[in-house]
């Protein structure tokens, strides 16, 4: 049980990177959102930050799921040495 | 006597600075923590005082801070990315280098993201950029560039770092429990191990442009204003070219002083020193064309705005900085990297050039400020103690995050040692083979 229980928090600590990198990615996804969205309303010219949001957030949703990847395929790597 | 690393095998050496730190760890470490801390004591004080306890002052807005900024992020440029080359180009010496360059730029940029928001006198204002941002501005882009080289910097640091985390879960006797959560549950199968090359591939190919990118926004701080000498179009390429000159520079001194601190000589060889000094001796070459193409296209035109601070740097008030730097950055170093190629001649080349690069990023920012072209008269910059004692604490916070991360981590990339010694030898006598002429 008690090891069970611990390797329960484990799995949560692991986890945490993960949430990390994804939080990073889907901020600043929704910021540049809200960047271009405010320089419409303000009728500011919106190309450049469109511009921007085509390289960097690709950009961050691949490393992101890089590391998602990553993680599932270690735990996978794992289970079917031990199957 | 048994050790605590001894079960690592041959590779023991490099878990040494985990099982075995002494007195020396704690002195070294409290020196950097008095250090670092009286920069924030500092740094308090000057939220408190305003940026009066600085030397700023109008025309020159941006000087010391911005000057290090460039000059920490530059240093970036010497870990992910020249780690990144040589792992694409299969350059086999790479393997006990790249975690000390990747390692280098984790830190170091995290110190120099830092030094914008102290320029800013008052953090809260990072907010205006969050709330009112503009991607006009390259501020932006450098916001946003920084961020995501951080990141690819963070991920290309960690994902090597698996293998030999989950061989100090298996075998080592100190934080066990870091070390099964840091893991992620490597067991080394070749189903893990794939995983691990291909995402290592991928953030590789990532990394390269990524890097490039910091260094080129950077530059356009300065290139997309009308200040004179700012205003150039070669500044990216110069920027990107200065950040790996820096770099390069700043990974032999630390590869120096890791080699003598934690006896790494078995590791680190004079070959290692070699290879990474002929690139610092093509970069020096390559700065210093950059530089005479910069300041010829400057001369050649006789602007007399552009002119005023050409002049101020030749022969004004910073002459002895500019051919302080051009001493440093190429002639000091061509000679010694040239004639005097063994590992002190590399380390003197290197802190001269560490000294140069950071003399280069003052000349390009401050005689630029301090020439008005409204009737105003001309500016003049001191640096304050208070702005000395950032930079000094920038440094502390440097040696305290390196010498941590030793006390956890192995500086070295010890799977990837072991697989050269295992499968490298083979792998290049075959690569070589595919070189040469088939024998008919």
């Amino acid at each position: 049980m008690k090891n069970g229980n611990t390797e329960k928090i484990i799995s949560i600590l692991q986890f945490f990177p993960i949430i990390i990198v994804w939080s990073i990615a889907l901020g600043f996804t929704a910021f540049i959102i809200y960047i271009i969205n405010l320089s419409n309303a303000l009728e500011d010219k919106p190309s450049i930050a469109i511009g921007v949001s085509l390289v960097a957030i690709p950009l961050l949703w691949t490393m992101a799921s890089v590391l998602t990847y990553v993680f599932v395929g270690l735990k996978r790597g794992r289970k079917k040495e031990e199957r | 006597m048994k050790h605590a690393n001894d079960h690592f095998g041959e590779d023991s050496v490099l878990f040494d600075p985990i099982y075995k730190s002494g007195k020396m760890f704690y002195v070294a470490l409290s020196v950097f923590l008095a250090v670092a801390g009286f920069a924030v004591y500092l740094y308090i004080r000057q939220y408190y005082l305003g940026l009066g306890v600085t030397g700023l002052n109008y025309p020159v807005f941006w000087s010391f801070y911005i000057v290090n900024f460039v000059f920490f992020i530059g240093i970036s440029h010497a870990g992910t990315l020249i780690s990144a080359i040589l792992r694409l180009s299969k350059a086999e010496w790479r393997r006990p280098v790249t975690r000390v360059a990747e390692i280098i730029t984790v830190i170091v940029l995290l110190i120099g993201a830092i030094h914008p928001i102290i320029d800013m006198g008052r953090p809260d204002r990072i907010l205006n950029v969050i709330l009112y941002g503009r991607y006009q501005s390259p501020l932006l882009w450098d916001m946003t560039a920084i961020t995501t080289y951080l990141m690819a910097s963070s991920l290309y640091l960690f994902l090597p770092m698996i293998p030999d985390i989950a061989m100090m879960r298996d075998k080592g006797t100190k934080f066990k429990w870091l070390y099964t959560i840091l893991a992620w549950g490597y067991e080394g199968t070749p189903a893990q191990k794939h995983v691990i090359e291909k995402a290592m591939t991928i953030m590789m190919v990532m990394v390269v442009p990524i890097a490039v990118s910091v260094h080129t926004v950077i530059s356009y701080l300065f290139a997309m204003t009308v200040q004179p000498m700012w205003h150039s179009t070669i500044f990216a390429p110069y920027f990107v070219v200065g950040a790996i000159f820096s770099g390069t520079a700043v990974l032999l001194i630390v590869m120096v002083v890791l080699r003598k601190v934690y006896h790494l000589e078995a590791y680190l060889k004079e070959i290692h020193f070699k290879h990474l000094g002929t690139i610092l001796l093509v970069m020096s070459l390559l700065w210093g064309y950059f530089t005479f193409s910069e300041y010829l296209t400057t001369y050649y035109p006789q602007e007399p705005h552009e002119m005023k601070v050409f002049w101020y740097k030749f022969t004004g008030p910073y002459t002895l900085f500019f051919w302080g730097m051009v001493a440093l950055n190429f002639v000091i170093p061509i000679l010694l990297l040239s004639f005097k190629k063994d590992i002190k001649g590399i380390f003197i080349a290197s802190i001269c050039i560490t000294i140069g690069m950071w003399l280069e990023r003052l000349i390009i920012i401050v005689p630029s400020l301090i020439s008005t072209r409204l009737p105003y008269p001309t500016g003049f910059y001191i640096p304050t103690f208070t702005e000395i004692g950032l930079f000094v604490g920038g440094i502390a916070l440097f040696c305290m995050g390196y010498l941590l991360f030793a006390r956890f981590f192995p500086l070295l990339t010890v799977w990837e040692v072991q697989e050269g010694r295992d499968h490298g030898i083979k792998e290049v006598n075959d690569r070589l083979r595919s070189y040469l002429p088939d024998k008919k």
